[in-house]
């Protein structure tokens, strides 16, 4: 069969899609946008996070032919051109990445969590994190991420004219 | 640069998603291979049969042993290698490779392997060390079950028992842990009628490329590593795996690339793990406190075959007897053959297992002789700069002392040690570790630099990066040899035809041996340079300053692009570093590494006495690893370390049944996520030291030695009683604290003789009747392909589609159908999906003051919705994950399958393969997933929370033909009176139930993990109403009416709650759950009450 639907704001066909695969092998093997991670296939581990009309979803277990007309958002689609996300660039300069496998799944998500919670306190990172799993890091240096991009957030809001905000 | 916190040079791509991993490669015509595994822990191939997989269409190739040459891996060494790339005659494990496919899709090669016919005679198997070693064992090689043995013996051990005044023995076994790395095993192979090109991800490149280029018969020469990410090794990759050869071998035939690689059912079942450890100590100490000897015996499992279990042993029995300042040390070491998959290295080059055991004898030393455990390690452990411990290890440089002091004061020590037995509690635990070994070829590594045209520089070293951050650190090295900043440089890595040979990271080498590599070669550039701009400038070089990319003289400034560009266009350097080794005379004495690293870490927890859970609240990591070259990275290891370390002790291990792997999901293996995580506070205490390049010490291994055992010195401390067994799950500490429910045996309770028959005949043959009943009846694993996947806009529309087709099923949230398909327990031809039908998400209350709450609602709207209560909105919060709840449903939640790991993990049990099957839960483990009551033939229980919850409620399921009592929905575990084409709309809580104060708990072993037991309380403020209900003790949610009986009538909280268990009848180690469910419910009706 034949999807349609959009990814990073561009309309996407795949075609020969098999009704049952996931939207994680349609995006890594059928559109050429292998940034989200194939760890699990079983939604324990966060790494082929990807947001999904909006909300982040593990992609591993969205049936292709469920995605028909709807919009799909992934890691590659997060930088504006060269400019990393801040989100992406906090993950560098805090020290987020090691061997950088849970990394694009986290940065889905963290970025949901930072347009949904402006300034979240511990409890609620960990919690929101939780459903990615990483092996290297043990997370505090995550955890520094996205302290750090919710503030660098909170300051470019601070420093935008009113109105603009968003 | 060096010194400084530097972001690594890769991370840009690795968080753009564009840095490519082996999965990732898609080469033009690439085909997939896929490995047939022997699906017995012992058997004899009596005939392979491919020609019905050969014919299949978009089959490139099926290999057997009989196609590959007749060669073994060398692994760690020419005597002890064992292992062919696929099982020649006799298979020795399960997941032992057999054959192999290559096709164009994953679909073919799946039915490829299907179709192979492999005949197999079982042999006795022995699965455990214990089965390998008892009388009568069957030998797993010819040469019997001991794989290999050292016994070592320092120092004077009887001076030392003669001194001893205080003695403490005991047995500590350190389990099998996972690496779990994120990245799955997986390489691509390609062929090119010559050469080989290989992308084959590993912090040590070259050891795998000695051992493919030997395994498959080719000239080293032909074999080309190329660069490729690599998502985390931990000693995982560190050497050669079953992969590699087999994508070669396929490349090889087929002429076209191939990628081979592991799922995550694969990644747990057929990799290496950590090497388990059973040993038994002995050690002694003065009246004064000083330690006197130490002797250990101990055998390590091996698997079926040699990888690193010879050499783990005879370093870990040397690093044993290294720590501390005993007069004589005696180690006797067995590492025992056994039909498992074979382990191998994991972070700490084998020294995990013993410090683990002997950190936590020191504590039982220490009590013994009534000092404080602090002060026995300042006293006692290894750690004088110019020491020598009783093996040979010279410490060079050590801050020992320093680490120890600073953990006591970041920990609060003191104080907090006088709450001991509290629930709340404190341990320590320190460490001595290598930097390398000093033994031919671990020591040398070569390394170039490049000066270009452009004034860029190009490093260009073998040593691979898994994401700690080596090829940063050595980009820092280059930039401060020739003073540039590190954006001039590139580099080039791992590649075998453009980098020159390194030894790759083990042992703690990685920054030792590349960066001394690596400055040698960086410095000779700068000579070069100073050279050449000397010609130049006529002028001394000692006159030349080198800087900014510039060499500057007293005639004038040049760059050094320019400088470099009246040679042949560019300044090639390349230099090889040989440190210093000596020969190992298999004593296990000597001074083995370069230098020595140090650490102490002090712990925190805080352990639940009722429920069994532990909470790791607090870690300080104190380290003396030299100068510190990247703190920034560093610090990144060494809390990576420190929660690796708090998984082995907590939850991390791999169970085995039959010596086939049980847990082999994320979800059954209880790793640490981010809310499970303490507070981390990491200090670097370390100066200079004079052995390693620029002060440096190794650092990412020992991160991970001292945390376990202080983990399990805090448990006991705050506990009051010693606790050995590892990992801590509740079990296990409702079990060291002694408390159980008494259960009344079944011969005294007529309605249970059934079930005490069964339990009573398993282990005396019917388990094994079953299986071989089963195996030949059992009703095969179900497959297939989906065919369509419809949409229909209302529920009787959706209702006539499942109604027209057998093979329909019903798709929601959909968090499990695709799962349960891979683990072959549904097939579905057509999947109906309902989110877009109309009138299933609405959240309202009703007329009557009811609630209504639609089947398609999430469980994240669930959570969100203010008007459903607090237990149902707590109850959605503790489900899973933030993306399982914003997909999964509140009816697929009730709904789901059973979660009992054997039977989604492929064992051919009763309800996976029929009634001729048996429930491997009867003799396997049970401990977390299993009922405790009311189970018969199969022990699995309903695994939903929303179920616990509702059914307190007393809520009504409604379908679009009936409404149903919740009560009613359940026939079994996980499994419900829905007909297969009625569809669950709604679920109702009445008004009455919502009167009621409702709460909900429960315990499980990871954030966001299946309940091991939840309890929902539900009690109108007059107590004229109560309803009391347990989940994940029975077979369907249970309603405990003794319980409300005697809330009923006035009793005390702690007097009704355990009154559930009078009916129960646990298995073997489950009754844990007993007071565990008792306690929740204590804890429960109190707050309900109040």
């Amino acid at each position: 069969m034949k999807v349609t639907f959009t990814v990073n704001g561009r309309p996407t066909e795949a075609d020969d899609v098999w009704e049952g695969e996931s939207l994680l092998y349609v995006l890594r093997e059928r559109v050429g946008l292998p940034g989200s991670k194939n760890a699990c296939e079983q939604g324990e581990c966060g790494s082929c996070t990807v947001y999904l009309d909006g909300d982040p979803v593990c992609s591993c277990l969205v049936a292709a032919g469920q995605v028909q007309d709807r919009e799909v958002g992934t890691v590659e689609g997060l930088a504006q051109g060269d400019t990393l996300d801040p989100v992406q660039q906090a993950f560098v300069d805090a020290g987020a990445v090691q061997c950088g496998f849970c990394t694009p799944g986290l940065l889905v998500q963290t970025h949901d969590l930072l347009n949904r919670a402006h300034h979240p306190s511990d409890a609620e990172i960990r919690e929101a994190l939780s459903g990615n799993l990483c092996r290297c890091t043990g997370y505090e240096k995550i955890m520094d991420a996205v302290r750090l991009a919710a503030a660098r957030k909170a300051d470019a809001r601070d420093a935008a004219p009113t109105g603009l905000e968003g | 640069m060096i010194g400084h916190p530097v972001p690594p040079v890769d991370w840009q791509a690795r968080t753009g998603g564009s840095a490519i991993y082996a999965g990732d490669l898609a080469l033009p015509g690439m085909l997939i291979g896929g490995v047939l595994r022997s699906p017995h822990p012992h058997a004899r191939i009596t005939s392979i049969d491919v020609s019905a997989a050969v014919a299949l269409s978009g089959v490139a190739c099926v290999l057997t042993a009989d196609d590959l040459p007749d060669r073994r891996y060398l692994d760690y060494g020419g005597p002890y290698a064992d292992r062919y790339p696929l099982a020649r005659d006799v298979v020795r494990h399960v997941g032992e490779p057999v054959a192999i496919v290559a096709a164009q899709t994953r679909e073919q090669v799946d039915r490829a392997l299907a179709l192979i016919k492999v005949g197999y005679r079982r042999l006795r198997a022995a699965p455990t060390v214990a089965d390998a070693l008892a009388s009568g064992a069957p030998s797993i090689h010819p040469g019997g079950n001991l794989a290999s043995e050292t016994r070592q013996s320092h120092g004077d051990i009887t001076a030392g028992r003669r001194a001893a005044v205080h003695v403490v023995k005991g047995r500590y076994v350190s389990p099998k842990q996972a690496h779990a790395i994120m990245e799955p095993h997986t390489v691509v192979a390609h062929w090119t009628g010559e050469r080989l090109e290989m992308w084959a991800p590993s912090q040590g490149p070259r050891a795998i490329h000695a051992d493919l280029a030997q395994v498959l018969g080719l000239d080293p020469e032909q074999v080309h590593l190329n660069e490729v990410a690599v998502g985390g090794d931990f000693g995982s990759r560190v050497d050669i795996s079953h992969l590699e050869s087999l994508a070669a071998f396929l490349s090889m035939k087929t002429g076209r690339p191939v990628r081979l690689g592991h799922d995550r059912e694969d990644e747990f079942a057929f990799t290496k793990s950590r090497q388990s450890w059973d040993m038994e100590l002995e050690f002694g100490a003065d009246a004064d406190g000083a330690v006197t000897h130490l002797a250990a015996d101990f055998v390590s499992d091996n698997g079926a075959y040699n990888m690193a279990g010879p050499s783990e042993i005879y370093y870990g029995a040397s690093a044993l007897g290294s720590a501390y300042r005993v007069r004589g040390y005696a180690a006797h070491g067995r590492c025992v053959y056994t039909n498992k998959q074979p382990p191998s290295s994991f972070r700490g080059a084998g020294g995990y297992p013993p410090n683990f055991g002997l950190e936590i004898i020191a504590d039982e030393l220490a009590d013994a002789v009534g000092m404080d455990p602090i002060d026995f390690r300042i006293k006692n452990a290894v750690g004088a700069p110019g020491e020598t411990a009783v093996t040979g290890w010279h410490v060079k440089s050590s801050r020992l002392v320093d680490c120890l002091a600073t953990v006591r004061r970041e920990i609060d020590w003191d104080a907090k040690r006088a709450l001991g037995g509290s629930g709340r509690g404190v341990g320590v635990a320190a460490t001595i570790h290598v930097t390398g070994l000093r033994r031919e070829g671990m020591v040398e590594s070569g390394a170039a630099v490049d000066i270009l045209r452009d004034g860029r520089i190009r490093l260009r070293t073998g040593a691979g990066d898994p994401g700690t951050g080596q090829k940063t650190m050595l980009a820092q090295v280059v930039a401060h040899e020739l003073r540039v900043g590190l954006d001039r440089i590139d580099l080039v890595t791992t590649d075998t035809e453009r980098t020159p040979h390194d030894t790759g990271a083990g042992a703690s080498r990685g920054t030792f041996v590349s960066a001394h590599a690596v400055g040698k070669a960086a410095r000779t550039a700068a000579e070069a340079l100073r050279d050449l701009a000397a010609a130049k400038f006529a002028c001394d070089p000692g006159d030349v300053t080198l800087a900014d990319g510039q060499v500057t003289g007293p005639g004038g400034s040049l760059p050094i692009g320019e400088l470099v560009d009246v040679l042949e266009g560019e300044l090639r350097v390349e230099t090889e570093y040989i440190g210093d080794f000596e020969d190992d005379d298999g004593t296990g004495a000597g001074d083995i590494s370069a230098t020595y690293s140090f650490a102490a870490h002090a712990v925190e927890v805080d352990v639940d006495r009722t429920t069994g859970a532990v909470k790791v609240v607090k870690v300080v990591a104190a380290h003396d690893s030299g100068r510190i070259l990247n703190p920034l990275t560093a610090r990144g290891q060494v809390e990576g370390g420190v929660v690796i370390g708090v998984g082995a002790v907590l939850g991390e291990e791999l169970i085995f049944e039959g010596g086939r792997v049980v847990n082999a999901g994320y979800a059954d293996y209880a790793m640490p996520r981010a809310a499970d995580i303490p507070e981390i506070s990491v200090h670097f205490l370390g100066a200079d030291d004079p052995e390693g390049p620029y002060g440096a010490k190794g650092l990412a291994e020992i991160t991970l030695l001292p945390t376990g055992a202080a983990v399990v010195n805090a448990v006991s401390h705050a506990l009051g009683t010693r606790v050995r067994e590892t990992p801590m799950t509740p079990d296990r500490i409702l079990k060291a604290l002694g408390r159980s429910t008494p259960v009344r045996p079944l011969w005294r309770r007529p309605n249970r003789w059934w079930v005490g028959a069964i339990r009573w005949a398993y282990p005396k043959g019917l388990h094994a009747v079953l299986s071989r009943l089963g195996a030949r009846w059992g009703r095969a694993p179900r497959t297939g392909s989906i065919d369509a996947v419809h949409q229909p806009t209302t529920v009787a529309e959706a209702a006539t589609l499942l109604a027209g087709n057998k093979q329909a099923k019903v798709i929601a949230g959909g968090t499990d159908l695709l799962v349960a398909r891979k683990q072959q327990l549904v097939a579905p031809e057509i999947l109906v999906d309902l989110t877009g039908c109309s009138g299933l998400a609405r959240v309202s209350d009703d007329e009557d003051g009811g609630l209504h709450v639609g089947a398609a609602v999430t469980l994240a709207e669930l959570e969100a919705a203010g008007t459903v209560g607090a237990a149902l909105r707590d109850t959605a919060r503790q489900i899973a994950s933030t993306q399982i709840r914003s997909m999964a449903t509140v009816a697929g939640n009730l709904l789901q399958d059973k979660r009992c790991w054997f039977y989604r993990h492929g064992f051919d049990c009763y309800k996976r393969s029929g009634p001729a099957s048996p429930c491997y839960a009867v003799l396997g483990d049970h401990r977390f997933y299993h009922s405790v009551i009311d189970g018969h033939r199969c022990q699995a229980v309903t695994p939903s929370d929303l179920a616990t919850t509702f059914t307190a409620l007393d809520a009504v399921v409604r379908t679009q033909i009936r409404d149903l009592p919740i009560a009613d929905l359940y026939k079994g575990p996980g499994e419900t009176v829905i007909d297969r084409d009625e569809i669950v709309t709604a679920v109702l809580v009445p008004a009455a139930a919502r009167q009621r104060t409702t709460v909900f708990a429960k315990s499980r072993l990871w954030d966001g993990g299946f309940a091991t037991v939840s309890a929902a309380v539900s009690i109108a403020a007059d107590r004229s109403q109560c309803r009391v209900v347990l989940g994940g003790v029975a077979p369907v949610p249970y309603r405990a009416h003794e319980v409300e009986r005697l809330v009923l009538a006035g009793a005390v909280p702690e007097h009704a709650a355990g009154a559930w268990t009078r009916d129960a009848h646990p298995l073997r180690d489950n009754a844990w759950k007993l007071d565990a469910g008792t306690g929740l419910l204590t804890r429960l009706l109190e707050e309900a009450c109040a």
